[in-house]
């Protein structure tokens, strides 16, 4: 597997003089394609921070984000802009769905966003949404659908672009277990049959077993990044 | 700009298909959010309509004798105001106005107050409109078939007045006798459609017999109407004029054509505070708008967000809060103008009639579109302020 995703000394500082906040400090980080990563750590340790510096949404205060070897954090907010909309896809625990459209348009907005016409937006939308295994729910709005059929919705809007890679916070927290297990499931069918890098951030041990790698960060620093072992997998 | 070398695949700019279609969605998805801010945009439609209508036919009733006098050239004693509410003038400005060149004709004209006796003994006040049955300028227009101007005005004691005043000064019919200033007078004739802004309605009747009525001098006039001869250099007439006419104003007629109507509508405040209504039922349809968009958008902060954080342009959210304003303000529009449309056609014959002329419609639904445009302006600072980064928790 080959790195898509590489952090180099990455360092983060909220505010500025006194109040500042130095959130996370010397990242070396990588993020294989086809790998699913664990991001884990307490809360405030700065892995949300790390996943909007990977993201392209925020420029990091010192150190690069390479992908595939190129230096983002050097782009402009308009071609971070483009690199977010094309190259990665967003999972929030929240969904953040517009609950007045359906699940079809939902993911046609995302579709929208990059300049796909409306017709072939709809059929993609269609594919996308049969790929996380709602077709029979195409034209249900948000509130007719249980949580994790929600969650595989904002996936489904979330491969639009056909991302490169997948950058989850929390997806499975607002779930119960069983609809968690499924959603995990499909991430790790997105890394390992269709080679994206899938980086989810955490709190919850019982889905680290869903993972590649575990990453821990505390205090802003990597504390743990291991292999997740073939027997803590089952 | 270029895609930066990292992105693979070509990003194209947005449709408007789905903003409007997220657009309409959040306005419908709140019925009764939606019938508030149409119902503010239809009240507002109303309100303009209606006063700017009520303006329009005020500016055109306040002049309405110069506007249909087929004078060129109106001379009045100094410092008239209003067509309607004349001063005394010597008939021999006529005679030296006939002698300035390029002037074909002048005519007299006399407009005075008198008071009308009912068969029941009241009282109502008109205005007598005196003009030679000959005159080609200055005669009643509008007439109802069957009778001609100088027809009714050569009968003995006869004068004209119009049919929708016919119950306010008691006439049934043709041939009815009455009193003006205790003179016996008799309905010869009936115009169709000739309203006054002072409610006092207009008596045509012959110079002879308005002096007579008025219990005026038999050289007394109002007015000279001058028609200019074709071709005549007409500032150079009116500067003419102007030298040999000492005492008078003279005016070219739409100039006292909008004497009359600004005396009426700003120095009686008649027409500032039709305005002012005007402006208020914008005001309100503005704010309702305004409210309502904002909260609509705060509604939608998560979902903006998160169209914000998955590399969405701000100009998309503009686009949907525009389209918002933009649904809004046409469907209050239409419902208002509908309405409006409805009054107009209901106080058609009222004595107050609005006028609501196509271009006034459409000056309507522009300043209707710009008020809610510009009150989207907060909920548009709003998406464009929107950090995508507050989608993580």
């Amino acid at each position: 597997m080959s790195v898509l995703i590489e952090t180099r000394g990455v360092g983060h500082v909220f505010g500025k003089g006194e109040m500042s906040f130095r959130a996370l400090r010397e990242i070396d980080l990588s993020v294989n394609r086809g790998e699913m990563l664990m991001l884990m750590g307490p809360s405030g340790s700065g892995k949300t921070t790390l996943v909007q510096i990977i993201g392209a949404l925020l420029r990091p205060s010192e150190g690069a984000v390479l992908l595939d070897g190129q230096d983002l954090s050097q782009l402009n907010e308009t071609q971070r802009r483009k690199v977010r909309l094309a190259e990665f896809g967003f999972v929030f625990q929240e969904y953040n769905l517009f609950p007045t459209l359906t699940a079809q348009e939902n993911v046609m907005v995302a579709l929208d966003l990059l300049g796909v016409g409306r017709s072939k937006a709809r059929t993609t939308a269609n594919d996308l949404l049969a790929s996380v295994g709602l077709s029979d729910k195409l034209h249900l709005k948000p509130e007719l659908l249980s949580g994790g059929q929600r969650q595989r919705v904002a996936i489904a809007r979330a491969l639009a672009a056909d991302p490169r890679a997948l950058l989850a916070d929390e997806p499975t927290a607002a779930l119960d277990s069983e609809s968690g297990q499924r959603v995990m499931e499909l991430f790790r069918d997105l890394a390992h049959r269709q080679g994206r890098a899938v980086l989810i951030v955490t709190h919850d041990p019982r889905i680290q077993r869903y993972g590649d790698r575990v990453v821990r960060i505390e205090d802003g620093r990597i504390a743990d990044d291991r292999a997740i072992a073939a027997h803590e997998k089952h | 700009m270029q895609n930066p070398d990292v992105v693979r695949r070509r990003v194209g700019s947005a449709g408007w298909g789905m903003t409007a279609t997220i657009a309409w969605r959040n306005m419908s998805h709140d019925p009764i959010r939606l019938a508030a801010t149409i119902i503010g945009i239809v009240f507002s439609v109303l309100l303009m309509g209606m006063q700017m209508g009520l303006l329009l036919y005020f500016i055109h009733t306040t002049a309405t004798l110069v506007d249909h006098a087929r004078a060129d050239i109106w001379v009045a004693a100094n410092g008239v105001n209003t067509v309607d509410l004349s001063t005394p003038l010597s008939q021999r400005w006529r005679y030296h106005a006939m002698a300035v060149p390029g002037v074909q004709k002048a005519e007299s004209y006399i407009v005075d107050l008198a008071f009308w006796k009912r068969g029941n003994g009241t009282r109502e006040s008109v205005i007598l409109v005196g003009v030679d049955p000959d005159a080609t300028m200055g005669q009643p227009w509008a007439m109802v078939p069957g009778t001609t101007a100088a027809d009714a005005l050569s009968v003995p004691d006869g004068v004209i007045i119009d049919r929708m005043y016919m119950e306010k000064l008691g006439v049934s019919k043709l041939g009815d006798m009455f009193e003006i200033n205790d003179r016996r007078v008799r309905v010869a004739g009936f115009t169709q459609g000739i309203r006054t802004f002072t409610q006092s309605p207009y008596v045509f009747t012959t110079l002879t017999r308005a002096r007579e009525l008025a219990r005026r001098a038999q050289d007394h006039i109002a007015y000279v109407l001058i028609r200019l001869e074709p071709g005549a250099d007409a500032p150079k007439v009116l500067a003419d004029l102007r030298e040999r006419l000492i005492d008078c104003d003279v005016l070219m007629a739409p100039d006292i054509s909008a004497r009359s109507s600004n005396y009426w509508l700003f120095s009686t405040g008649a027409g500032m505070s039709l305005i002012m209504s005007g402006l208020l039922g914008l005001l309100v349809g503005g704010v309702v708008v305004a409210q309502t968009l904002y909260a609509s958008t705060m509604d939608r902060l998560p979902q903006y967000s998160t169209i914000r954080a998955m590399g969405g342009p701000t100009s998309y959210l503009v686009r949907i809060v525009l389209v918002q304003a933009g649904l809004s303000g046409l469907i209050g529009y239409a419902i208002g103008i509908v309405c409006v449309y409805g009054l107009v056609f209901a106080l058609r014959d009222a004595s107050a009639a609005p006028e609501l002329p196509f271009r006034l419609a459409i000056f309507i639904a522009f300043v209707t579109l710009l008020t809610c445009l510009i009150a989207s302006i907060v909920s548009m600072t709003k998406v464009n302020r929107i950090d995508p980064t507050r989608v993580f928790r």
